[in-house]
């Protein structure tokens, strides 16, 4: 990768720090939700399963599905259908370097908001994972899972909206009966 | 099709909707590969060498879209950054007449701001060959004038600039050679002088209210008619001896002629022709 691709994509995905920031709806369903529903989780002491493990697990999947999917979903559909995309890549930068850009914040706050999940769920008393590096794996896992899901559905799908409708179909929760 | 634009020189590109003018250009860009036949862009093919020539090029594309919640001058900054040959955005700014809505959101311009932020974008880094695509539409008459000498002074600087556009004053300001395209075909090309040669010439005017009967009008090389409004219209080979010979006339009358106008053949009626 060469330099100037390197800082296309910093450049990037500075301008999408910016523009999330200046998105309060984005922004709050990307920052405050997940964090303040685990937050929620870890003080009420209710558990998914044997133990804290599958409540963690469960936090992060729905921090995931928030942070990752859903934003890239709405910021890169809003992109195209407002002819943004189209514009960069009337520029020099290589189609991938500008998906990476865009998704590149969310990726790391997501991994940022899995360590802030997991301190949380320490602070009361969760006790830590046997396997930190496997958890960590697994979270950054899943994140580029969630971007590649989320360029998937705006690949196949035309209008904002019905991304959107996909997103929300794709990580719908349903809990076992009892 | 062949047109070929050199250094220093604005061809332009007119048709009809759906032409093919808008196809032509993103395949000249490289947005979209060749059906058939050859496209050369600083001697690379635009949709194998991208890379190679996209640092070279400015592109103002017909339709395209910027972040609306990110400000003119943050919007400029992003591009100058992504751009290998950086220039000076403030620069860009001032020259289309955006500087004093540099800390604006671009949401909140208007449609035609939205355009010169979109040319100045284009412009950004001295590219050596433009690609404009309806550059002026959307703009109120002082901007397009602003925009025309923006563009007129890039190509005396040396730039090649491919153009688009509806307005055939624009293509006949600009242009060093016109292109009219129909049904993806190049119909008529050349310079204006050659695409006019052999079209009649006009002269119109309105005669001044008389209380008796006008007095006959001079024999002309041209052939007479009345229009709409009162106004007198002579189609003529011989616009410079059919335009002494009336001035002559009404200055022997003492006749004020009203919205006197002589023009040469115009682009209108190329553009017509190859319509027809």
């Amino acid at each position: 990768m060469s330099p100037a691709t390197i800082r296309a994509i910093l450049t990037l995905a500075g301008s999408e720090v910016r523009l999330l920031w200046r998105n309060r709806l984005v922004a709050s369903t990307a920052l405050v939700i997940p964090l303040a529903t685990a937050g929620g989780y870890a003080a009420s002491g209710l558990q998914f399963g044997d133990g804290w493990g599958g409540t963690v697990g469960f936090m992060v999947l729905t921090m995931l599905r928030l942070t990752v999917y859903m934003s890239a979903t709405t910021a890169v559909a809003a992109r195209r259908s407002g002819l943004v995309l189209k514009r960069l890549r009337s520029g020099e930068t290589p189609q991938w370097a500008i998906l990476a850009g865009m998704l590149l914040p969310t990726l790391v706050l997501s991994v940022v908001q899995s360590v802030l999940i997991g301190g949380m769920f320490l602070a009361f008393d969760a006790g830590t994972p046997e396997q930190p590096l496997v958890v960590l794996g697994a979270a950054v896992g899943g994140a580029a899972m969630c971007a590649a899901l989320a360029l998937a559905a705006i690949a196949l799908v035309v209008w904002t909206a019905l991304a959107l409708d996909v997103a929300i179909r794709t990580f719908r929760w349903e809990p076992r009966a009892a | 099709m062949d047109p070929t634009v050199r250094r220093g020189e604005l061809v332009a590109l007119l048709g009809t909707n759906g032409a093919g003018k808008t196809t032509t250009m993103e395949t000249i860009e490289g947005h979209r590969a060749a059906d058939g036949g050859r496209v050369s862009v600083l001697g690379h093919d635009p949709w194998k060498d991208r890379d190679r020539i996209r640092p070279h090029v400015g592109i103002m594309l017909q339709s395209s879209g910027f972040a609306g919640e990110l400000t003119v001058a943050e919007t400029a900054k992003l591009w100058t950054t992504l751009r290998s040959r950086a220039g000076d955005y403030e620069g860009a700014l001032e020259r289309l007449d955006l500087a004093h809505r540099r800390d604006v959101q671009v949401k909140q311009l208007s449609g035609g701001e939205q355009r010169r932020l979109d040319m100045a974008i284009a412009l950004l880094g001295d590219p050596d060959v433009l690609f404009l695509d309806e550059p002026s539409t959307g703009l109120d008459p002082q901007s397009r004038r602003r925009t025309w000498d923006v563009i007129a002074d890039l190509v005396q600087n040396g730039t090649a600039v491919l153009l688009t556009t509806h307005y055939m004053e624009e293509a006949e300001k600009l242009a060093d050679r016109i292109a009219i395209l129909d049904g993806g075909r190049i119909a008529v090309d050349g310079t204006m002088a050659e695409l006019v040669a052999g079209l009649k010439a006009t002269i119109s005017f309105v005669l001044p209210e008389a209380n008796g009967p006008a007095p006959a009008l001079p024999r002309l090389a041209g052939s007479v008619e009345q229009a709409r409004g009162g106004v007198t219209v002579v189609t003529t080979d011989e616009l410079q001896r059919d335009l002494a010979v009336l001035l002559d006339w009404a200055e022997r009358c003492g006749l004020r002629l009203g919205r006197l106008q002589a023009t040469e053949g115009r682009l209108d009626d190329v553009f017509a022709g190859v319509q027809a």
